[in-house]
C-alpha cells in the first residue's frame, strides 16, 4: 500500500492538503492535532500588502454549503515571511503558498518575493470571486490565465499551481491555458459565485452581496470539472470542492486528481482533514492499494 | 479547547422564543466568562456549528440559553435529555474581573446569557447585575442571576420589573453602584447608547460581541469586526481575538 503522491517533483506523504482560506497558516489547527499528519497545507491567500478584507457579515449558511466573502484579508507577504514561514517549514508537512494580486505586476512581484520563502510550491489564486479588482478577473478568460501563469513562471523558482475558477463556460479551456502558460499543476475548483437573501429585509445576507459557494453541495460540479480537465491536460490536477470523507477523496482521484484539498470541511469539523487522511490510509492498508493507481481510472457508462 | 461529545441533561423553553439547555460536561479546561461553545447540529445539511455563549457552569453542568432564530436553533430546541451533542469548547478570549473590585453586569435581551458565568467565576469581585428585556414574556435567568449577585430587571414597556431601558436604569443607579468596570452584552444599539451616555464616560466598559461565524478557531476570518488598535483600524476575529473587546475600541 502507498498513500504518498508527487506533484511536479514535490512529495506529499498523503494526498490530503488543506485548502487556502480555511486553515489560516495552520497554527490554530495544530493545537488540535499535529498538522504533520497531513499531506500538505495551502496557506491563506497572500498579497504584497496587508489587506483588511470585506465588511461583515462575510458568511452565510446555505443547504449543504456556505457562501463566504472574506475578500483576501491577510497580513501581507512580509509578515508571512517573518512570522509564519519558519514555523511552517518546521511543522513537518508540505507547504503551498497561495498568492494573489490586483494586477499582473502584483502577481509577478509577489511570485518573486515568495522565492525567499521555504514554501515547497506556489498556488496562483486567479479565481477569488470576492475582490473587486484582480482575483477572478485574471481567471475567467483563457488568454488571461495563460498570461498571468506565464508571467509568474518567469520569475518564480518554485513549482506553480494555477487555481481555476468554475465560473467559466469551459473549464477545460482554462486548464489548457494554464498548461500553455507553463503551470506545473492546476487545482480546481475555487468557489462558485452565489448569493443568499434575507427575505424579511429584502437584502443579501453578505455585506458584499455575493460570495463564493463551497461545501458538499458543490462536489458534483467539482468532480465533473476535474474529469473534464483530466481529459484536457497532462499536468497533474489537485481536486477540491466539498470533500468531507476519504470516499470523496477516492472519487476525486478516480476522476483524475493526483491529490485533493479539503476546505469547508475544516470549518464544519475542525478535525476533518486529519480524520480523512487517517481513514484514507486505513482504506489503502486494508485493501493494499497504492493511491496513485486510482488516478483517472474512471470508466464512463 | 477540544471537541467533546456531551449528553443533554435537559432542554426546555424558559421564555417566549428562548430555550435553556443543560449539558453534562464533566471535562472542563480552564474557563473564563464570555467564552463560548461551538455546537454541531445533527442535520448534516447545516454544516456550520452554532456559536453560543456559555451561560453558566456549575457542578459539571454547562448551561446555554439560546433564542430560536432559525432552523438550526429550532433543531437544537428538539434535543431531549439523554441525547448527545458534539461541541467544541471553551472558545474565545473571555474576560476575567481581575483588577476590578466592583463590576456592573449589563445585559440586553439574550445578551444577559453571558452574565451568570462572569459572576460565577470571579467570586472575589462584587457584582451588580442589570438585565433588560423588551417585555415580560422575554424575561430569563432572573433566579440564576439573583443567586449570584444583586440583580435588577427592567422591561422596556414596564410589564415586569423597572420600566424603561436597562442602560438608563444603571445610569440612574450609578452613584449607588459605583462600578469600577462594566461588562456588557446586548444588541449593537445598546452599545451605541452606552458609548454616547456621558454617565459612563470614565468607566472601562467591556462588551461581548457576536457575529456570523465559521470555524470558531480564528482560521477562516469570516467573523471579523472593526477594532481600533495601536496599528490603526483592523478587522479582528470575534471568535479568537474576541468575543470580548473594550467598547471604546469597537468601531460601531
Amino acid at each position: 500500500m502507498n498513500t504518498g503522491v508527487e506533484i511536479a517533483g514535490v512529495k506529499f506523504k498523503n494526498p490530503i492538503i488543506t485548502a487556502s482560506g480555511t486553515f489560516g497558516f495552520g497554527k490554530e489547527y495544530n493545537e488540535l492535532y499535529p498538522i504533520s499528519a497531513l499531506g500538505g497545507i495551502c496557506t491563506k491567500g497572500l498579497t504584497l500588502k496587508e489587506r483588511e478584507g470585506n465588511a461583515s457579515p462575510r458568511i452565510a449558511e446555505t443547504p449543504s454549503g456556505i457562501l463566504n466573502s472574506v475578500g483576501l484579508q491577510n497580513p501581507g507577504i512580509e509578515y508571512y515571511l517573518a512570522e509564519y514561514d519558519k514555523w511552517l517549514s518546521d511543522c513537518g508537512t508540505t507547504v503551498i503558498a497561495n498568492i494573489a494580486g490586483s494586477k499582473l505586476e502584483d502577481y509577478v512581484a509577489i511570485a518573486a518575493r515568495i522565492n525567499d520563502s521555504s514554501a515547497d510550491m506556489v498556488e496562483l489564486n486567479i479565481s477569488c470571486p470576492n475582490v473587486r479588482s484582480g482575483g477572478i478577473a485574471f481567471g475567467v478568460q483563457p488568454e488571461s490565465v495563460r498570461r498571468v501563469t506565464e508571467a509568474v513562471k518567469k520569475v518564480c523558482n518554485k513549482p506553480v499551481i494555477t487555481k481555476l475558477t468554475p465560473n467559466v463556460s469551459c473549464i477545460a479551456d482554462n486548464a489548457k491555458a494554464a498548461e500553455d502558460g507553463g503551470a506545473d499543476a492546476i487545482s480546481l475548483i475555487n468557489t462558485i459565485t452565489g448569493m443568499a437573501v434575507d427575505y424579511k429585509r429584502r437584502r443579501p445576507i453578505l455585506a458584499n452581496n455575493t460570495g463564493g459557494l463551497s461545501g458538499p453541495c458543490v462536489k458534483p460540479i467539482a468532480l465533473r470539472m476535474v474529469w473534464e480537465c483530466y481529459n484536457a491536460v497532462k499536468v497533474p490536477i489537485i481536486g477540491l470542492g466539498g470533500i468531507t470523507s476519504y470516499t470523496d477523496v477516492l472519487e476525486f482521484m478516480i476522476c483524475g486528481a493526483r491529490a485533493v484539498q479539503v476546505g469547508t470541511a475544516n470549518i464544519s469539523d475542525p478535525y476533518a482533514a486529519h480524520t480523512i487522511a487517517r481513514d484514507l490510509e486505513e482504506y489503502c492498508r486494508s485493501n493494499d492499494i497504492d493511491v496513485n493507481t486510482l488516478v483517472g481510472t474512471l470508466e464512463l457508462n | 479547547m477540544k471537541d467533546y461529545l456531551l449528553t443533554v441533561k435537559d432542554n426546555r423553553k424558559v421564555a417566549d422564543g428562548v430555550y435553556e439547555m443543560n449539558l453534562y460536561a464533566p471535562d472542563m479546561p480552564e474557563l473564563k466568562g464570555g467564552q463560548f461553545i461551538h455546537i454541531a447540529l445533527k442535520d448534516n445539511s447545516r454544516i456550520l456549528r452554532r456559536p453560543i455563549c456559555i451561560c453558566d457552569y456549575c457542578q459539571g453542568v454547562l448551561t446555554i440559553c439560546y433564542a430560536l432564530v432559525g432552523e438550526g436553533t429550532r433543531q437544537m430546541s428538539e434535543l431531549k435529555g439523554g441525547d448527545t451533542v458534539k461541541a467544541m469548547y471553551p472558545l474565545g478570549n473571555g474576560w476575567s474581573a481581575e483588577g476590578y473590585k466592583k463590576v456592573a453586569l449589563l445585559g440586553g435581551g439574550l445578551g444577559c446569557a453571558v452574565l451568570p458565568l462572569v459572576a460565577r467565576l470571579n467570586p472575589e469581585c462584587e457584582f451588580n447585575a442589570y438585565m433588560g428585556f423588551a417585555d415580560v414574556s422575554k424575561v430569563v435567568l432572573e433566579e440564576r442571576m439573583k443567586s449570584l449577585c444583586p440583580t435588577t430587571v427592567t422591561t422596556d414597556n414596564g410589564t415586569y420589573g423597572r420600566k424603561g431601558f436597562v442602560t438608563d436604569a444603571l445610569a440612574a443607579d450609578l452613584a449607588a453602584v459605583k462600578p469600577d468596570a462594566i461588562f456588557c452584552c446586548g444588541p449593537e444599539v445598546m452599545f451605541k447608547s452606552i458609548a454616547r451616555n456621558p454617565a459612563f464616560a470614565n468607566i472601562p466598559i467591556y462588551v461581548s460581541l457576536e457575529a456570523r461565524m465559521g470555524c470558531g478557531l480564528g482560521a477562516c476570518l469570516v467573523c471579523t469586526c472593526g477594532i481600533r488598535t495601536a496599528d490603526g483600524d483592523k478587522n479582528l476575529r470575534v471568535c479568537a481575538d474576541g468575543p470580548v473587546f473594550k467598547l471604546d475600541e469597537v468601531i460601531l
